[in-house]
């Protein structure tokens, strides 16, 4: 990437600017104060997350980021009530978060599809615990397929489907519950990356259709600038917020954005947050003096 | 075995079913008992196997009747049409016993890819 014409990811058209600004008019969805988690481990006590400040609002798409390790896994975790904290505040919408509950949705990065039921039965796991009776269940649920494009599969058992299918159906199986935030921890991390792209772009297509806000874990550059409004950035030991930064990447989002001066200049400053220069291996001339030491098989010359 | 099986369960769909709003009684009657069920068939078809043989071995060694005993006794008749009948239906009916298991299998759990195989 060069330096010569890249904008500040800091500067925002007049159109990004108002976005952001009616956004944070929007009510408070989830919000997290002074958040604190503490692992005792037999080497001792570790630090995952420090001192955790943010918002979401709603229909709002934020996405976390950080570098392997920092606790994004722990802090999703949280949030889904999966985990305890050590101390510090989780609300939605106002009221304090205890336990795991439908009002949160959740997509893992593994696929957590239970194999021994049907597509359509596998999204209907959750309406049916919610008291609707089954046939009202089945006819919501064939909606949520629907949106996903898998109304040819709901008959399929989890086997049978591919793995951007399998996210697909996780992906309805959350929603049909019409949870407040959807939370996803790495959810597209073991797809390869054409269906990537293609789940990514249905996501977004999703998220612009229906009253969600959510909340997505990636530690891929492209992917965070190309979905979020807002990222949160992490750094490791101990995860802290780095930085909370306004995409200036106008929405609706397109591919053709990925080579755009906002969203390169955004991804640089990411670049600069989770992989800062000092940390990366130098070769220095010593080094290169050993490495020209090593004999050479002279029968093909060298084309320097 | 039961108890070993029962750890196979893989605890993210628990997890899963947790954050789609399953409470402890759901979670054991719709995750649990259905998420082991597959394992604890699989273990059945194996503990039939070996009952089997431990069968054929015990006959040999005691008892004064049963099929081992009517192979040994007519062995020494040297009436070997009727030994290697003895043999063969002892094969067979240990082979049909796992054959009929793997199609109820087949049958009663449609999910499973390993099950789909046999
Ligand atoms: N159950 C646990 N016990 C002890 N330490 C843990 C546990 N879970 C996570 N950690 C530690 O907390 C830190 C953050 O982990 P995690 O949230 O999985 O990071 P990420 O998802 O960002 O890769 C890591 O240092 C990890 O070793
Ligand atoms: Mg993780």
């Amino acid at each position: 990437m060069t330096d010569l014409e890249l904008p500040s990811y800091l500067d925002q058209t007049d159109a990004v600017q108002d976005r952001f600004t009616r956004l944070k008019q929007r009510p408070v969805i989830l919000e997290v104060n002074n958040l604190q988690k503490e692992f005792e481990t037999p080497q001792g006590q570790v630090v995952a997350l420090n001192d955790i400040n943010f918002k979401t609002h709603r229909r709002e798409f934020v996405c976390v980021i950080g570098p392997s390790g920092c606790g994004k896994s722990t802090l999703i975790r949280i949030l889904a009530g999966l985990e305890s904290k050590t101390s510090g505040k989780v609300l939605l919408d106002g009221k304090e978060v205890t336990g795991p509950g439908p009002d949160r949705g959740m997509v893992f990065q593994g696929y957590t599809l239970f194999p021994w039921l049907t597509v359509k039965r596998n999204v209907m796991f959750g309406l049916e615990l919610a008291g609707r009776g089954k046939s009202i269940a089945e006819d919501e649920a064939r909606q949520w397929i629907e949106l996903v494009g898998l109304s040819k599969f709901e008959n399929s058992y989890p086997h049978q489907l591919s793995g951007g299918m399998k996210q697909r159906v996780a992906i309805a199986r959350a929603l049909a519950n019409q949870p407040r935030i959807l939370l996803m921890d790495e959810p597209f991390g073991a797809l390869d990356a054409q269906t990537r792209a293609k789940m990514q772009a249905s996501l977004m297509e999703i998220w612009k259709n229906i009253d969600i806000t959510i909340l997505f874990i990636t530690h891929d550059l492209d992917e965070a600038v190309y979905l979020a409004d807002r990222i949160l950035v992490l750094k490791a030991h101990p995860g802290e917020v780095q930085e909370l930064i306004e995409v200036p990447v106008p929405q609706p989002r397109t591919q053709e954005q990925l080579l755009s001066p906002e969203f390169l200049a955004t991804k640089k400053r990411l670049e600069e947050l989770i992989h800062p220069p000092e940390t990366e291996v130098e070769i220095n001339e010593d080094h290169m003096n050993m490495v020209r030491m090593v004999p050479v098989d002279d029968e093909v010359g060298s084309v320097f | 075995m039961v108890s070993n099986t029962t750890r196979k369960l893989d605890p993210s769909l628990l997890e899963a079913a947790l954050t789609l709003g399953a409470k402890r009684i759901t979670l054991l009657f719709r995750v649990v008992v259905p998420g082991i069920i597959t394992f604890l068939f699989k273990d059945l078809r194996i503990l039939l196997g070996w009952a089997w043989t431990y069968l054929i071995v015990a006959e040999l060694i005691g008892t004064s009747s049963g099929i081992t005993w009517f192979i040994t006794q007519q062995a020494r008749y040297k009436n070997f049409d009727n030994v290697y009948a003895a043999i063969m239906i002892i094969g067979i009916i240990g082979l049909t016993t796992d054959l009929i298991l793997a199609r109820l299998g087949k049958r009663m759990f449609p999910w499973e890819k390993e099950m789909a195989k046999t």
